[in-house]
């Protein structure tokens, strides 16, 4: 695998049990260091289920997944199964996203840091200490984007975190994003149906109906101004 | 001191002497040290248990221990309960966690089938040995049943729970508020899902013992559903759990042996008290927000 490459997808097909119909045909693409890939798809296109299989969360049932060794990863699922009247407060699910390491029982000074870092860059400093069944749908979903933020993660996997935003918030997010990029490294997939999003923040594109209709660029892609057109 | 006093003169003075004289009893102090330290295991093994809605995994598993008791007896190894029973609870355990993250058929579906075909082979194999007097008191309990060996596990079991809970705290947390991001952020939540099977597995056996197979669930369930409505913070759930569980095992383990006649088996006294305190927090105290 190529140093500047954190993630290595060869081939893949997934199914949600054998005999059904395969929910990712035969799906190739690299993830480089410090970029933003947009997977783009309709619903049930199987963006969720790809990154569930580089995640590890979910089986393959042919082909391969290369990770770079010790790739430290962080997820935003699209549907929440968390139980909103778990007895937390935000400081506490944010502080549960930083790493501890393998001897190490206790947080610390450290990663009490990092957590308020995450806090500060999602602007919930004020909601440390609410009890997450008293959030919004969206005070939740800053929440659980300031935990994936602090465990320093190397590829943060996305599956649409604006869906429940407000544009002004899903407007400093995406510039969020490519702060993280730009200043940190970070690799994001970010699964989206946002034209906008892409246009102006992707580096490439995977444009995926089960299998990939397209990779690469976004300059290369020549449905996209269709599909801009088509959300204007 | 004079509240004690007060409830104690509701019994006559025949029955205080019993009381007295029953405190004294090896037996009877050996059935309130591992009575003990299993309500404070459970109740640390519940929260995790009933915030992963695996709460009615502690109904199931206890009448998996039912059947391999009673199995045990059939065999002839009635003199080594302990050694047949723990390891069958602690696969079956395992086998619903696994069967349920590998199938999605659902938690209560598998802990229905395991519990009911367990209930059926304990029955069974009941009526070759002690007859329904052995089902009664494996299913309610009994104090008399505890021996040396039950005190040692209990002892160990306790160490090895406060252990793991003070030095994987953060962890434990970590994986009961959502085992997908643990997951995907490389966490061996395989190991920890273990642990808590394996240990809720020898608590519901050693507990099955004083409060009975039909009775254990509620020291998973109780104590963690009150301190649940109550707790603002996953350590405060913790902790109101475990004095939730050590006060209604001692109310209910006094009241048992406080009234003579009826004999009341420990297991509904337990319960009994586990429920009212349930219901007062819940009457008295607001959704904590």
């Amino acid at each position: 695998m190529k140093e500047n490459v954190l993630v290595n997808v060869k081939d893949v097909s997934m199914n949600y049990g054998s005999g059904r119909q395969d929910a990712v045909e035969h799906v190739s693409l690299d993830v480089r260091k410090g970029e933003i890939l947009a997977l783009v798809g309709s619903n049930g296109s199987g963006k969720s289920t790809l990154m569930k299989g580089i995640l590890k969360l979910m089986p393959i049932t042919c082909g391969e997944i290369e990770r770079k060794k010790g790739l430290r990863t962080s997820y935003l699922a699209q549907i929440h199964t968390t139980e909103r009247d778990f007895p937390a407060n935000v400081r506490e699910i944010v502080l549960s996203g930083t790493r501890l390491g393998r001897f190490t029982p206790f947080y610390g000074a450290k990663h009490r840091k990092k957590a308020q870092e995450a806090m500060k860059l999602l602007d919930i400093t004020d909601l440390a200490k609410t009890n997450i069944g008293a959030l919004s749908g969206g005070q939740l979903q800053r929440t659980l984007l300031a935990r994936a933020i602090a465990g320093d993660p190397e590829l943060l996997i996305l599956d649409e975190p604006c869906s429940a935003l407000d544009p002004a918030i899903t407007h400093d997010l995406y510039h969020l994003f490519s702060r993280l990029r730009d200043e940190k490294g970070v690799s994001v997939i970010i699964a989206t149906h946002d034209w906008d999003f892409v246009r102006e923040h992707a580096d490439r594109v995977l444009v995926l109906d089960r299998h990939v209709e397209y990779f690469g660029d976004l300059s290369g892609w020549s449905g996209m101004e269709a599909e801009h057109t088509c959300h204007h | 001191m004079s509240s004690l006093n007060a409830l104690l003169n509701v019994f006559d003075e025949e029955s205080l002497l019993i009381f007295r004289m029953m405190l004294k009893n090896p037996l009877v102090k050996n059935a309130l040290l591992v009575g003990a330290l299993v309500s404070l295991c459970t109740a640390l093994l519940g929260v995790i248990l009933v915030l992963k809605h695996y709460a009615l995994i502690g109904h199931g598993l206890g009448e998996v221990g039912f059947a391999a008791m009673s199995v045990a007896s059939l065999i002839g190894l009635q003199a080594y309960p302990l050694a047949v029973a723990i390891p069958i609870v602690c696969l079956s355990s395992i086998l619903i966690m696994r069967i349920n993250q590998k199938s999605g058929m659902g938690g209560d579906v598998l802990i229905g089938i395991f519990s009911t075909s367990a209930l059926a082979v304990g029955v069974l194999a009941s009526a070759y040995t002690s007859g329904y007097s052995g089902v009664y008191d494996s299913m309610f309990g009994s104090l008399y049943a505890i021996k040396q060996t039950d005190v040692v596990f209990s002892v160990s079991l306790s160490v090895a729970v406060i252990l793991i809970f003070l030095f994987l705290y953060n962890r434990l947390f970590s994986v009961t508020y959502d085992e997908t991001y643990a997951r995907a952020t490389d966490m061996n939540a395989d190991l920890y899902q273990f642990l808590i099977s394996l240990l809720t597995s020898v608590s519901i056996v050693l507990g099955m013992r004083v409060m009975g197979a039909m009775m254990i669930s509620s020291f998973i369930i109780f104590p963690a559903i009150t301190a649940k409505r109550i707790a603002r913070s996953f350590r405060s759930m913790l902790l109101i759990a475990v004095a939730v569980a050590l006060f209604s095992f001692f109310v209910g383990m006094a009241i048992s042996l406080l009234v003579v006649s009826p004999n009341l088996p420990t297991g509904a006294c337990v319960v009994s008290v586990s429920v009212i305190v349930m219901l007062a927090t819940f009457l008295f105290t607001k959704v904590k927000r």
